[in-house]
């Protein structure tokens, strides 16, 4: 390995005689060994960028694909079902920027921790205090994962 | 009387053949000092919770093989017993042999101790690379596949291995205890143990010893140099998030790593090749059982004889020198240099990226998982409380673990001949 990566004529021939000068042998491991760590991690970094831009691209097409079909799908449905009966609407609890899934949750959140007590959300709005670039939540989630560490 | 002096002659005896006399006698001093460090580091360990996982069964083998007469350690050996001197039974065991002199003996065997063969093991290079499968079993790569960034930090941190092989060689070590010196401060115990087993085996119990005390003292040792190689401004950026990694990434991952690394550097591959091997029965999900026992099972017995037979190299004879205190001075340079050179890399990064990586993760290069990592966390919450490092720099900190198994296969390659 090492005398196939030295000039052959211009240094001994062998390892072991090269090691006799402390000086060159010092200078050829230094220099060859960062070369070869630099780039054999080099070589895997330009690797994996390739490897997860692909990645990225048929993920995006494939969620592209389903996305449209799941459109169609709905458009379909909404096409074939009865006209909608009017009822009475609830009173909204947000100003309509959240949507009914998050709203859902959260009050789904509080009557798990009612104690068996009947509770009503009565209005959900975001915050717009954020901590360090992330929302609580985000910030909670990160806490949460780490914590083992 | 006559029974008095029987008795008086025999516990005479006992004690003659015992160990303690052995401490009093000729260099048995030194063995009496070895004792009193095994049980500092076992102090170490239990008291102070220093790496205790290792820190103990190596000081508790330390210990052992200290013990005048305990013959742990012992090679085994065969003695020619003329046969008019050996017993029935040793005729019966061994048979008899004839030698090109006529004689007819016997060749008696005697076993060597236990450490001894739980120690080939080490010798034989099998104990670190398991040891890798099941660090390969407990690690996520996710943050280096969404970051491949990261392995530039990780291959920054290798640097002060290589310029703590020329401080050794300045010193008068030869080439390949140099070597195995400076591997120290890639700060991964198999990584040292391993290359030193193959480089410079009698040097095995001081490299340890220094490479597992400067692991433990991670939290001590790192953040001083990161704060003074960073500004303010630097430790308190605020790094994206990074990107969800699929299942398919991370199973390709192990195998792409092993192919490329083990055809360009081929003396890496039992290292590096295990470490993936671990990691791909981890994610690939299929086999559960087997990663669950690389992770727990496996790892805690390899642990056991590793850190066991480690500790019992340390020998008074060969501890005790001026060149262990060397060794130590030149593992804590090889440490401090990785670090430096991963945060001075890191501060590259925050030039070349507009200021979007904070320098911090640069230092968890030096593997040592995870604690460098949570180390890179701690002091980036010092100066931003809402800042959350450890994601970002558990990718420097897994590369670090793949470029020390790079830069020992560099080692072994070059010096290993």
């Amino acid at each position: 390995m090492l005398t196939s990566v030295l000039p052959t004529g211009l240094l001994p021939v062998t390892g072991t005689e090269l090691f006799k000068d402390k000086g060159m042998l010092m200078a050829v491991i230094t220099c060859s060994g960062i070369l070869i760590v630099f780039m054999i991690l080099l070589l895997l970094i330009i690797i994996f960028y390739a490897y997860g831009g692909i990645f990225r691209t048929v993920t995006a097409s494939k969620d592209k694909k389903l996305a449209a079909k799941k459109a169609a799908e709905e458009a379909e449905k909404a096409k074939n079902a009865p006209a909608p009966q009017a009822v009475e609407p609830a009173a909204p609890a947000d100003d309509g920027t959240i949507p009914g899934e998050i709203i859902a949750v959260i009050a789904a959140a509080v009557a798990a921790m009612s104690d068996g007590r009947k509770y009503a959300v009565k209005k959900v709005s975001r915050s717009h205090n954020q901590t360090g670039g992330r929302t609580r939540w985000a910030a909670l989630g990160i806490y949460e994962n780490t914590r083992p560490f | 009387m006559e029974i008095l002096n029987s008795i008086w002659a025999s516990i005479v005896s006992i004690l003659g053949e015992s160990g303690l006399l052995g401490l009093f006698q000729g260099e048995g001093w030194k063995n009496a000092i070895m004792i009193g460090i095994a049980c500092f580091l076992l102090y170490l360990a239990i008291g102070r919770q220093f790496e205790p996982l290792l820190l103990l069964p190596i000081a508790f083998g330390m210990l052992l093989v200290n013990l005048p007469l305990s013959g742990v350690m012992d090679v085994p050996t065969t003695e020619l017993k003329a046969l008019a001197d050996a017993s029935a039974t040793e005729i019966a065991k061994y048979g008899q042999v004839i030698m090109p002199d006529g004689q007819t003996y016997v060749e008696v065997a005697h076993s060597g101790g236990l450490l001894y063969y739980l120690y080939l093991g080490v010798k034989l290079g099998i104990y670190p690379p398991l040891i890798f499968l099941g660090i390969g079993a407990m690690s996520d790569f996710g943050p280096l596949i969404a970051n491949p960034k990261s392995f530039i930090l990780g291959a920054a941190a290798q640097i002060g291995i290589f310029f703590t092989f020329c401080g050794a060689i300045l010193l008068g070590f030869s080439a390949k205890v140099a070597g195995s010196i400076a591997i120290i401060g890639g700060a991964d115990g198999p990584t040292a143990i391993y290359v030193t087993s193959k480089l410079a085996a009698d040097y095995l119990g001081p490299i340890a010893v220094a490479a597992y005390s400067y692991m433990a003292l991670v939290p001590i040792i790192q953040p001083p140099i990161m704060r003074l190689l960073t500004t303010k401004k630097e430790r308190s950026v605020v790094m994206t998030q990074l990107r969800t990694v699929s299942k398919t990434e991370k199973i390709m991952f192990p195998i792409i790593v092993t192919i490329v690394v083990a055809l360009l550097l081929p003396s890496a591959a039992p290292l590096v090749g295990m470490l993936m091997l671990g990691n791909l029965m981890r994610e690939s999900g299929v086999v559960k059982r087997i990663s669950d026992a690389a992770q727990n099972e496996l790892m805690n017995i390899v642990t056991i004889f590793l850190g066991t037979t480690v500790g019992a190299t340390a020998r008074a004879e060969v501890f005790l020198t001026a060149e262990t205190l060397m060794i130590v001075g030149l593992g804590l340079a090889a440490f401090c240099l990785g670090t430096a050179f991963g945060v001075i890399f890191g501060k590259l990064m925050y030039i070349f990226t507009g200021g979007k990586v904070n320098p911090l993760i640069g230092s968890a290069g030096v593997s040592a998982v995870p604690m460098a990592a949570r180390v890179s966390q701690k002091v980036g919450q010092e100066t931003n409380p809402s800042n959350y490092l450890l994601m970002h720099a558990l990718g420097p900190n897994v590369a670090g673990v793949i470029g020390s198994a790079v830069a020992a296969g560099v080692l072994l390659a070059v010096l290993g001949k």
